[in-house]
């Protein structure tokens, strides 16, 4: 079944869609959603919650790439749940090592909590990351949004694990002086 | 909330566009992993997806662009030009564009239109073709189910016609020897090169009237092209594809291999002479600090045309020199 097919079904209200997301997409979102909680009961009731939210709004949205579309749901519901329960298992999680890796960018600076500015900060990562050459945004994306391992990301940039994470130390470092340049960072 | 956290917040909010191309790469490589099929009693090894396929695969555009290029009178060599929308373009114009006449293969490649017809009913069926007879590249899905170049899937559809579009045929073999007895032209000397490849092979492409958008069960197959392709690893991240084409078919114009640098890299061309024999060679920058050097190697002798790319990491250069060197003295 082609995507756009799923889609239509969706549109549909047709309830088939959620078996056919789960066949085509659980293992994808349950490896985001473990990558950030580390349990996978929690990793579970996450997919389980992005099913029902791509049915509350796929009868309206038509996504370019659903896998996309899914991953960032799940990415969020994952990182709340995390947040939330306030038991913070981090340690030895991917999301764990990846926000290590985001506190250099940040570090001794304040960053803005408003909505306004959170968005707005939003809107310079992506500009930032649509600067970047396909293979650097490649690795960003994966470790960063994906919190997939250095060995994966490395694998599926082309490149070998040591290139990867000098390659990232740079991009974060371009990232820093970026967010200071726009006055994110003071 | 912590520093840290409100910038992965931030980074959360990406757009679509900007994950579709990552999400497509790690569909790709992190769920789905390629395997060498060395025959149905070996045990099936796992390798690598970006070693071994993208050499394989850059051949391939090369081919494909080549297969479609129309012919021009041109002076041979090597020409760097841009096209109408300021991409620069690379065009290699081998001595004669001379089609090789399918009389002259003595080898069992001539039979592969009716291999590639097999192989679209098969798909059409549904079926899986069998492991027997299906060396080559093959891949294992999420589930842990192993698939076929070429098989188109409901999840990976895209995937599937870059792999093997209707009319695409791979056959590995484990001699240069092998692989060059199998095409049986006389005119071919693929160049042996001491190292051991990590994947050796036939490529053969067949063309099908209305092109393989069209393709239905009533199909058939004409081979146009046809070549020996052999990958070697360099270092720990560098490949290099040494590749030996020849060309078939009335019905089809073919023009000089030609591709398109798309990420505006520089380049540079030159000509290297061993013994009586002038070799093109264009060195591609890397795409940005730390990434690889590229230079890929054209000859053409006796309506074969002969390339060899090669991408390296900079530590790697010597070796790369090595083998480029080795390549060049083999014909």
């Amino acid at each position: 079944m082609q995507e756009a097919e799923l889609l239509e079904m969706y549109q549909n209200r047709d309830e088939r869609a959620i078996e056919e997301t789960m066949k085509r997409f659980r293992n994808y979102l349950m490896k985001i959603a473990m990558q950030i909680l580390g349990n996978e009961q929690d990793a579970e009731e996450c997919v389980n919650d992005t099913y029902l939210a791509a049915w509350d709004t796929l009868s309206e949205k038509s996504p370019e790439m659903l896998s996309a579309y899914l991953g960032k749901i799940v990415r969020q519901k994952a990182i709340d749940r995390l947040r939330t329960r306030r038991r913070i298992k981090r340690q030895g999680t991917e999301y764990a090592a990846s926000l290590e890796e985001l506190s250099e960018v940040v570090a001794g600076g304040t960053m803005p909590e408003q909505e306004a500015e959170a968005e707005l900060l939003r809107q310079l990562i992506v500009r930032f990351v649509k600067t970047l050459p396909e293979d650097a945004r490649t690795l960003f994306v994966g470790r960063y949004f994906y919190f997939d391992s250095l060995k994966e990301t490395a694998a599926y940039s082309g490149m070998s694990e040591s290139k990867a994470k000098s390659m990232l130390f740079r991009l974060r470092k371009k990232l820093r002086d970026f967010l200071k340049k726009e006055g994110f960072i003071v | 909330m912590k520093n840290e956290e409100l910038l992965a917040d931030a980074i959360g909010g990406l757009d679509e566009e900007l994950l579709a191309s990552v999400s497509r790469k790690r569909d790709m490589d992190s769920t789905n992993r390629f395997v060498v099929v060395k025959n149905e009693t070996e045990t099936v090894k796992k390798r690598s997806f970006r070693k071994f396929w993208l050499p394989l695969s850059a051949c391939l555009v090369l081919l494909l662009a080549l297969a479609a290029a129309g012919a021009t009178a041109l002076v041979r060599g090597l020409r760097i030009s841009e096209n109408d929308e300021g991409e620069k373009m690379v065009e290699y114009v081998p001595d004669a564009y001379e089609c090789v006449p399918l009389s002259e293969l003595t080898g069992d490649v001539v039979n592969t239109p009716a291999r590639m017809k097999q192989r679209l009913l098969q798909y059409l069926a549904g079926e899986q073709p069998s492991l027997e007879g299906m060396e080559g590249m093959c891949y294992e899905d999420s589930t842990g189910q192993i698939r076929y170049i070429g098989e188109v899937t409901d999840t990976y559809p895209v995937f599937s016609f870059n792999v093997g579009m209707p009319g695409e045929l791979f056959q590995s073999f484990s001699t240069i020897d092998a692989a060059e007895a199998y095409i049986g032209y006389a005119g071919m000397h693929m160049p042996r090169i001491s190292k051991p490849t990590v994947q050796l092979g036939v490529y053969s492409a067949g063309a099908t009237e209305g092109g393989y958008r069209a393709v239905n069960a009533d199909s058939e197959f004409e081979l146009i092209l046809t070549g020996v392709f052999a990958a070697y690893r360099i270092g720990e991240m560098g490949s290099a594809v040494s590749g030996a084409v020849i060309q078939f078919g009335d019905n089809y114009q073919h023009g000089p291999i030609t591709f398109k640098n798309s990420q505006d890299r520089s380049m540079a061309q030159e000509t290297v002479t061993v013994g009586t024999r002038t070799f093109s060679v264009l060195r591609i920058a890397p795409e940005f600090e730390g990434g690889c050097e590229c230079v890929t190697v054209f000859w053409d002798e006796n309506k074969v045309q002969y390339t060899l790319e090669v991408a390296y990491a900079s530590e790697d250069e010597a070796a790369a020199q090595a083998l480029i060197t080795e390549w060049m003295n083999a014909f």
